[in-house]
């Protein structure tokens, strides 16, 4: 059992997600930093997905493979999955889409999570984290609710609420758009970016 | 896309609702807005325009809920069009939208009693179910739907993500068979189809999905999509139990397939990632490589 | 050949006056058409003969692009002897002489023939023998039956055209002017009907469900599979073999 600890980044970039296709399902991957503390495992940053048909494979192939060498090369490794459902009640684990990508996942590593979005939460006004964080406990090929903390939540909770109001979910990149114009850059550098220039201000 | 909403004259907003419409994309948020700033005071200048205009202020209007544009917007068509079917249905999606399904439904009943060859409601009774999380029920009724209403490829097409989520790929299958025989040149619809049979797995699945994947880069080479997924589904047969010739054959087009996909994102990226992103898919050939030896 | 001068009392009196009655004629129809028609309304087993027999074409047509096995098994939901669609299903021939489609045949011919018939004779009687302007380009002695219906003169020259004739070219040539003042899908144009009845409304229903159950059957029947994607993998090669050569 180990904690999980949920940067600003990561944090932003799934919620934003999810809200730049509230009438869908989206999904994602989740990075953290290789070299783990003990038992406590540091989400750094999140790599959205797709939007569009999350239950067939290849393109998800594609781009597991893609970001683990992107993880690689960071200095990183993937270390969860995270998915919203596309029905608006759905918060638990069985009506997730995917979780297949979060078993594997699990499998290349050990402490691996599972965050899922709970669309009740996700609000112009949150107040607490709209994520439910699972892990597979010990042997038991079981999600477990997990314990995880969102680093400075109270002005990150802040900062996404108000950027949610300015539409800035637009800016997102996820994988699907990628595979439909390779213009667009999933790492959203761009978006790193302006939140990394934001939080200065703070 | 960012529209300068002072700047737009009512002739502008109508053209770009037309165009919205003729590309069946919602918008509902730009049309929400533009609607309360241009268009609302201007409507009768529309002339015969005004009602699918309307219609479509409606759907957008329930999409970002606001009820009040919505109910407004509904009464002036019922105005004009009382006790028309089309404006009823209207009416049960603002009970869809207020989540009063049960109401819904008993306005979509009285519709299909009135004119039980109406597809519309009976396709709305369906997204209730799927709303309210009934799936299977959902994907039940839709079955009995295409049994009436066999040619209708958008049912098929939902029923395809349905089964999907459900993880029934087969039946899935075949109904995206059906959604290509109503449009055989769409690449999409081809490489659709091959994502399900790779996911589908085993020779036989794999090859079929090389095939359309091959049939979606006849019909548009700069697939991204199509093009990795020949690259996977030539990976995995090269790597299967099969003639050596055909393994060589599949090893080649994978190679070229993987050729073709980096000198696209070469081209057209303007990021800074764009070496890594070549590196990884170099790095997942070299996957490829061990996988052979 | 001496140059005609035409009597600019035919211009006034005969030449606008045609143009003038054809049109208002088109606009009478569309109002009455839309007056006296009904809506049809189609059976629930109607659309969903009509939309089974659209699947059997779109499978024949487009069939070569699924596998052997999708197509067997489509093409045995119709055909199968036992189970098959086109086999099981049972329709009650329409009756042919319902009221109904009796109404609307008499309301068809009553806004069709019958202004074809008494406007076109009334302008022969009221308007026949006068040449009522010429077409600017020289014609040969072929369209003289064409352009000059009412005067038989041997002399005239072709391109002159008589009254009779320009009430049948306004009657053809109307069709834009009609959608431009009443928009799309007006029902001024007796053409439009015409060409309608002569392809038998394509969109609605044949009358007879089983008979076109039994044609579909056939053709669906005799239609043997054919992959259209059984050379892809060659064409896939030889485009690699292309790309590679450019190298």
């Amino acid at each position: 059992m180990c904690d999980y600890k949920i940067s600003e980044r990561a944090y932003t970039k799934l919620i934003f997600h999810a809200a730049k296709y509230p009438h869908q399902a989206v999904n994602g991957l989740l990075l953290a930093e290789k070299t783990s503390k003990g038992s406590l495992v540091e989400i750094v940053d999140a790599i959205p997905l797709f939007h569009q048909c999350l239950h067939v494979t290849p393109m998800a192939e594609i781009a597991l493979m893609q970001i683990d060498a992107y993880a690689e090369q960071e200095d990183l490794v993937i270390a969860g999955y995270y998915a919203a459902p596309e029905n608006f009640y759905d918060n638990q684990i069985d009506k997730a889409p995917a979780v297949k990508i979060a078993d594997k996942i699990q499998e290349n590593f050990k402490n691996a999570c599972l965050a899922l979005v709970d669309n009740k939460l996700v609000t112009l006004e949150h107040d607490r984290a709209a994520i439910q964080v699972y892990s597979c406990a010990g042997d038991s090929a079981r999600w477990a609710k997990a314990k995880f903390t969102l680093s400075q939540s109270a002005q990150t909770l802040e900062g996404v609420s108000l950027l949610l109001k300015r539409g800035a979910m637009r800016d997102v990149i996820d994988f699907d758009n990628h595979l439909d114009n390779p213009e667009n850059d999933w790492t959203n550098e761009f978006l790193n970016q302006s939140l990394n220039d934001l939080q200065k201000l703070y | 896309m960012s529209l300068n909403y002072e700047e737009m004259s009512w002739s502008d907003v109508r053209d770009q609702f037309r165009k919205w419409r003729e590309e069946t994309g919602r918008h509902s948020e730009e049309v929400v807005q533009l609607w309360v700033a241009v268009l609302e005071d201007k409507v009768h200048k529309t002339g015969n325009e005004r009602h699918l205009i309307l219609e479509q202020v409606i759907i957008a209007a329930l999409d970002t809920a606001q009820f009040d544009i919505a109910t407004k917007c509904t009464k002036q068509l019922s105005l004009e069009f009382p006790g028309s079917l089309r404006v009823m249905k209207f009416k049960a999606m603002r009970y869809e939208a207020l989540e009063q399904y049960d109401e819904a439904d008993d306005v979509l009943d009285a519709i299909i009693a009135k004119d039980e060859t109406n597809a519309a409601p009976r396709k709305r009774k369906i997204a209730i179910l799927k709303a309210r999380g009934r799936r299977v029920e959902a994907i039940k009724e839709l079955n009995d739907y295409l049994k009436k209403f066999m040619s209708d490829q958008e049912a098929w097409h939902e029923l395809c993500s349905m089964y999907l989520a459900e993880g029934e790929y087969g039946k899935a299958a075949f109904c995206m068979e059906e959604v290509l025989l109503h449009n055989p040149h769409s690449h999409l619809i081809h490489q659709r189809l091959a994502e399900i049979r790779y996911t589908m797995g085993g020779v036989e699945n794999v090859e079929a999905a090389r095939t359309y994947y091959s049939q979606a880069l006849k019909l548009n080479p700069h697939n991204l999509r199509a093009l990795y997924g020949l690259y996977l589904s030539c990976n995995f047969l090269a790597n299967s139990k099969t003639v050596s010739s055909k393994r060589k054959e599949s090893h080649k087009l994978a190679q070229w397939a993987l050729e073709q996909v980096s000198s696209h994102t070469a081209k057209q990226s303007s990021i800074k990632n764009n070496e890594k992103l070549i590196l990884s898919l170099e790095a997942a050939l070299g996957n490829m490589e061990i996988k052979s030896n | 050949m001496t140059e005609l001068l035409i009597d600019p009392d035919i211009r006034v009196w005969v030449f606008l006056p045609i143009v003038l009655i054809t049109f208002l004629v088109g606009i009478v129809r569309h109002y009455v058409s839309i007056l006296i028609s009904t809506q049809k309304k189609a059976e629930i087993t109607q659309i969903q003969d009509s939309q089974a027999m659209i699947r059997a074409r779109l499978l024949r047509e487009n069939g070569k692009y699924l596998s052997a096995q999708s197509f067997s098994m489509r093409k045995n939901y119709f055909n199968s002897e036992e189970t098959g669609y086109f086999k099981t299903q049972k329709r009650a021939p329409v009756a042919q002489n319902s009221s109904a489609m009796l109404t609307d045949m008499v309301k068809g011919n009553f806004i069709n023939v019958l202004p074809m018939v008494v406007i076109g004779g009334w302008i022969n009687w009221m308007f026949s023998g006068f040449v009522t302007t010429k077409v600017p380009f020289p014609l040969t002695l072929r369209f003289k039956p064409m352009l000059q219906r009412g005067v038989e003169l041997a002399s005239l020259d072709a391109a002159w055209v008589s009254s009779a004739s320009w009430y049948f070219l306004n009657v053809f040539g109307l069709r834009s002017i009609y959608t431009l003042v009443l928009g799309e899908n007006n029902h001024a144009d007796q053409t439009q009907a015409q060409a309608d009845a002569m392809t038998g409304a394509a969109m609605t229903m044949p009358q007879d469900p089983k008979a076109a159950f039994k044609a579909e059957w056939e053709a669906l029947e005799i239609t043997e599979y054919h992959n259209a994607l059984k050379n892809i993998d060659a064409d896939m090669l030889n485009i690699v073999a292309a790309s590679d050569q450019s190298e």
